[in-house]
């Protein structure tokens, strides 16, 4: 089936269990799919937008109630919906830091983190990590330390990831902003592997800045996020413009300017909205998806020559697994060679491990139920028996 | 859409869809939105039961119900583009 003759309709979610890494948390709910339909249109939330005209103040439909719930929810002052988690590290960036300044993020930060501080003009330095690949609260002090004897000032901001992309272990982001604090260094919270699915307590961590990703963990679509902060920041960083145009003496009153405007101006905020009050509740359900987690990875530890690459047990539903000691053993002498664990498992309707991947590789099992759960652990003990690997 | 035939109630939890101008919206594309989110609701239920879509008795209740609204908004809105 084809959408304009040549876009192939999406199918993977209906047809088979999806265990892509980065789509888990993303999935759409019904409520959002039904606000898409109805808000596809290009300037959608503009049908009633009044003064000041801007997308965080229309009441009709209540963005501006979402906005309030929002940072409610994370229990912070003010937030904003941003093209994805990348803009609003963007934003902080550019509101907060000064060319040449420099900026820590975690030596297991998302690349998107980089390009922030690239783009203010300002230069990264990573927090290494332990030898349990965390970074701690004590690793962030001692970089502090390390900065600012090397250049004569502090950095002027952290950035830290709760849950990192690569492994999904858990750092210490309460240890990171006691630390951050004393050097009265502000902190952003990456929660991009967070915000959506586990509670997310903005002022009990002690951050400045709480950033989400719809697309990633809120059931909406791409782009969309959420950037949260204090009433101490939120001046600084949705500053109002000062600009006047010098011929026509034109001003843009309260557009705030990191936020170039109106963000999210049409279906991808009304699905956001759809999805919130489910997003809402299904935080609270976050320890038994972490439980179904360690039931899937315990599956594969089952299988000889399987490690968990992740932090083991698990906090998270993203896990890594090196597979090298099993299945890459059967991929070295199969004529599928990598490509026939992908065969095998899209065989039996799982998808999503990276084709062709044998040795380590991810996989997250957030959004699925017990059936699920049990049928993927099935399928992968009786591909290990096929090829003799119990 | 609410029991007593309003045209302002269809909502997406708390957000009201259509209508916002308060002229009453034409029984059609009420229906139209009405078959749309039942099917919404099935294709939810495929995804989760995939892949065997082997359905639980509440999920198979589910499913008729679903079909059930898409049918009927599909009938009323065939009468009334007929009209």
């Amino acid at each position: 089936m084809k959408i304009a003759g040549n876009i192939p309709v999406r199918e993977v979610e209906e047809n088979f269990i999806n265990i892509q890494p980065i789509q888990a948390a993303g999935r759409l709910t019904a409520e959002a799919m039904k606000a898409l339909i109805a808000y596809g249109d290009g300037y959608s939330t503009c049908d009633q937008c009044r003064k000041p005209f801007r997308l965080d103040k229309i009441t009709k439909p209540p963005i501006a109630e979402f906005h309030s719930d929002l940072s409610k929810f994370l229990n912070m002052d003010e937030a904003r919906v941003t093209p994805g988690a990348r803009r609003a590290f963007q934003a902080v960036c550019l509101a907060l830091v000064e060319k040449g300044d420099t900026v820590l993020v975690s030596a297991l930060g998302h690349y998107t983190e980089f390009l922030a501080v690239e783009n203010a003009k300002a230069i990264v330095r990573e927090v290494p990590t332990n030898d349990l690949n965390i970074v701690t609260g004590d690793a962030v002090a001692q970089k502090i330390e390390e900065v600012t004897r090397e250049q004569g000032n502090p950095p002027a901001l952290v950035m830290l990831d709760h849950f990192d992309y690569s492994l999904a272990n858990e750092h210490d982001v309460a240890g990171a902003a006691k630390a951050a604090h004393q050097y009265d260094i502000p902190i952003l919270y990456n929660g991009a592997y967070t915000v959506g699915i586990k509670p997310v307590d903005g002022k009990a961590l002690g951050v400045d800045f709480v950033v989400g990703s719809g697309h990633k963990s809120m059931a909406s679509p791409a782009p969309s996020g959420v950037l949260a902060t204090t009433s101490g920041y939120a001046d600084t960083v949705f500053s109002t413009t000062q600009m006047i145009g010098d011929v026509t003496g034109r001003q843009f009153g309260v557009k705030e300017v990191q936020m170039l405007g109106c963000t999210l101006m049409g279906g991808n905020i009304l699905a956001m909205m759809a999805s919130f009050p489910t997003v809402r509740r299904r935080v609270e359900g976050w320890g038994e998806y972490v439980t179904k987690s360690n039931y899937v990875v315990d599956a594969l530890l089952s299988i000889k020559g399987n490690m968990c690459v992740s932090e083991y047990p698990r906090k998270h539903t993203l896990s890594k697994v090196d597979t090298t000691g099993s299945f890459d053993t059967v991929a070295r002498i199969h004529k599928r060679r990598g490509f026939f664990f992908s065969d095998e498992l899209k065989q039996r309707g799982i998808v999503g491990a990276f084709s062709g991947a044998t040795r380590a590789w991810k996989l997250n099992t957030y959004g699925l139920s017990w059936d699920q759960i049990r049928y993927i652990a099935d399928a992968f003990k009786e591909i290990a028996g096929k090829y003799g690997l119990l | 859409m609410a029991a007593n035939g309003s045209f302002l109630s269809i909502k997406i939890n708390n957000i009201k869809l259509l209508d916002y101008w308060g002229l009453g919206m034409d029984n059609a594309v009420d229906n139209l939105f009405e078959a749309l989110f039942a099917l919404t609701d099935l294709r939810v239920l495929l995804r989760e039961t995939a892949p065997l879509h082997k359905l639980s008795a509440e999920q198979q209740m589910q499913a008729r119900e679903a079909l059930a609204r898409a049918k009927a908004a599909l009938s009323k809105l065939e009468e009334e583009l007929q009209e």
